[in-house]
């Protein structure tokens, strides 16, 4: 985890789930460097069933919403989780990427408030 | 034996694709063997053979855009591949459906800067709504009918199909599915139509917001039927032209840098904003924080991430318009009077705009006025007639001045806004539309970008006609350059022009040029009922400038309208 000054930029997360192929991550980097964030850290894992969970943590001033929308039409994304609030954020960098599942985000309002 | 590219072959010809442009080269040259074999196989495609890959990828643009269809490109890889690239990225832009098959070098040799070889695929990420790099033979015949899925489905686009050379010419192996997912269909909900019809009826001045989803949903009709229920005013972008009848009284005409006074006021001051088919596209908003300031925003499109993108909306429906517009035109069907009397008042407002702001063509000048002439074209020519145009003053002039009862019928670079786009885009127009008129308005800036496709329209003998709108200049630079950047005319000098109508009859295209307002009435006749490709060559001043016109950075309210350094007003801005 790199130990960049985020408090000029807004950072967030994001969790894909995604149909498994060689060139996912190109397609997904892409749309986030046209999208207008930089990525700061990300890592993926194999899932079951042919699908790839992706985590990335961006930065940028761009609209978030835009981009979680824009990821979501790429063919192979199936899912799309996005976390920007402090808080939450402060936990998952805590954690580090690595150790971060869609199932966490899914449930971060009520995970978030046992911490 | 049966090889991978007659498995291209096949599997085209199955979707439907048998006309198709292109351009061979070395790793693409199984397939044009395929074709060459296509008729004794049964499965004959026709190919025509365009003189740069770009115009093989506009003449599918042009197939697409003025039928519905999936147009088809081929080309090689390397520098084929790349002079695709800027056909298919305005393909993007303006969401058309094209599948474009490239050539590459054989798997052994890629990512070893093997002769013509380009990373394509990487190239395509930025400008396609998806590709694909088919490395697994057994996957061809799937990947192509998933690129005709892709390139139609949702947000129409285009797909690129990068094809290995030994992948073509390899024996067909057992074929096996993709397995890609299939996006789940919103449907529209009953609480949304509901919503959506009380927001309109609770505004007091509601606007039409027209863009060209409308036309590629194929939903014109009902479209027209909500507007003959409601008779709200309505406004359209440059790709929404044609979707609404020009017969409807309350059509105000295209919003935006360009357009029309009355619709940029009437948006202005409208208190709802309909917005269907459309993404506030920043020569439609200029400044985007006044643009409508005061209207709510009801937005529907089919792809998500155009909502709340630039403007917060208050009712966000993400939901194809086949599906929306017959619902909402079904709410409306049975409008009680006294809702639709509500907005009567709205509707004078809107009239008396449209009053104050006609088009004026009673230049006094003795040369063309550009205006008046595509008007005069637009009164005689018959109302199926498909119009491409390049980009540029004369493409605004079009936009402006002639009049369109089906998006289908204008052809216009919108989010890319290529020079060179209207040539091609004509001759892919006329292979689709053998039985309509395809005129091709061009600048002459513009259409020195791909005059070769000159060459294509005589080697089929399409009946293309070329208008071109010809003041020696790079027009609307020019303009820009005398409005914004003090008047330096830096580099937009053309007057060291070929003669066009030499130039055409190079290619046994027979051509007229013009250059006087008493030439013009005859001229359009004989160039409308000429039967054959012909050129009008038109001269103007170069003085002449498009207006009106939102400076950039400007709210559309702050339109320049008659500017005093010309000599003719096109808009009386009142």
């Amino acid at each position: 985890m790199s130990n960049n000054n985020h408090n000029e930029t807004p950072i967030a997360h994001l969790s894909l789930i995604c149909t498994s192929n060689s060139i996912l991550l190109e397609r997904l980097l892409q749309t986030i460097r046209y999208r207008g964030f930089q990525v700061l850290n990300m890592n993926s894992n194999d899932l079951e069933n042919g699908e790839t969970e992706v985590n990335f943590l961006v930065k940028g001033q761009a609209k978030l919403t835009t981009l979680k929308k824009s990821l979501e039409t790429i063919i192979d994304v199936q899912q799309c989780y996005l976390t920007d609030e402090k808080e939450k954020l402060a936990k998952l960098l805590e954690m580090g990427l690595s150790s971060i599942n869609s199932s966490f985000i899914n449930n971060a309002p009520q995970q978030a408030a046992n911490y | 034996m049966k090889i991978g590219a007659d498995l291209i072959i096949d599997t085209l010809y199955k979707q439907g694709a048998t006309e198709v442009f292109g351009y061979p080269g070395g790793t693409i040259m199984p397939v044009y063997d395929a074709l060459f074999r296509s008729y004794e196989r049964n499965v004959p495609i026709k190919h025509y053979l365009c003189r740069h890959e770009q115009g093989a990828g506009f003449a599918a643009v042009g197939f697409a855009r003025s039928t519905g269809k999936t147009g088809v490109c081929i080309a090689t890889s390397g520098p084929g591949a790349t002079n695709l690239i800027t056909a298919l990225a305005d393909a993007k832009l303006d969401s058309v459906p094209v599948v474009a098959i490239t050539g590459q070098v054989p798997r052994p040799l890629m990512g070893t800067n093997a002769f013509q070889e380009v990373d394509v695929f990487g190239l395509s990420l930025a400008s396609c709504k998806h590709s694909f790099q088919v490395m697994d033979q057994s996957e061809l015949e799937d990947t192509i009918n998933q690129a005709f899925r892709i390139a139609n489905e949702g947000r129409p686009g285009p797909v690129l199909i990068d094809i290995p050379k030994d992948v073509q010419m390899n024996a067909v192996i057992k074929q096996t599915p993709l397995n890609l997912p299939t996006p789940q269909v919103q449907p529209i909900t009953l609480d949304q139509i509901e919503l959506a019809k009380s927001l309109i009826l609770n505004a007091k001045k509601p606007i039409f917001y027209i863009g060209g989803g409308v036309d590629m949903a194929k939903v014109s009709r009902q479209l027209n039927a909500l507007l003959s229920h409601t008779q709200l005013p309505a406004v359209t972008t440059l790709k929404g032209i044609g979707a609404i009848k020009s017969s409807y009284p309350h059509f105000m005409g295209m919003l935006g840098m360009h357009g029309n006074g009355a619709a940029n006021l009437a948006v202005q001051e409208c208190d709802l904003l309909i917005a269907l088919g459309a993404r506030f596209d920043d020569r439609v908003t200029g400044k985007l924080s006044t643009f409508a300031a005061k209207a709510k925003v009801l937005h529907i499109d089919v792809d998500n991430s155009e909502l709340n993108k630039l403007r917060q909306v208050e009712l966000a429906i993400t939901c194809g318009l086949e599906a929306a517009l017959p619902a909402l035109e079904q709410q409306f069907s049975l409008i009680d009077s006294n809702d639709q009397q509500q907005w009567q008042s709205w509707r004078d407002e809107c009239a008396e705009l449209k009053q104050q702001h006609q088009w004026q063509y009673d230049c006094p000048a003795q040369g063309i006025y550009a205006p008046a002439l595509l008007n005069e074209l637009s009164n005689v020519m018959p109302s199926s007639t498909v119009i491409t145009c390049d980009v540029g003053q004369h493409q605004m002039w079009v936009a402006q001045h002639m009049t369109f009862d089906s998006s289908k019928n204008h052809l216009s670079s919108g989010g890319a806004g290529t020079m060179g786009f209207g040539l091609p885009v004509a001759v892919g127009a006329k292979v689709a539309r053998p039985n309509d008129q395809v005129i091709a308005v061009c600048g002459d800036g513009s259409i020195m970008m791909n005059i070769q496709e000159l060459g294509t329209i005589k080697r089929f003998n399409l009946g293309v006609k070329i208008l071109l709108i010809d003041n020696a200049k790079l027009g609307m630079v020019k303009q820009w350059q005398e409005l914004f950047f003090d008047k330096r005319l830096s580099e937009t000098d053309l007057s060291d022009n070929p003669d066009f109508v030499k130039l055409a009859s190079a290619f046994d295209i027979p051509g007229k040029m013009i250059c006087k307002k008493s030439e013009v009435e005859q001229a359009i006749k004989e160039f409308v009922e000429f039967d054959g490709a012909f050129i009008l060559h038109v001269k103007i001043d170069a003085q002449d400038n498009v207006w009106p016109l939102v400076p950039p950075g400007a709210a559309n309210q702050d339109m320049i309208g008659n500017g005093s350094a010309d000599n003719q007003p096109t808009e009386n801005v009142g």
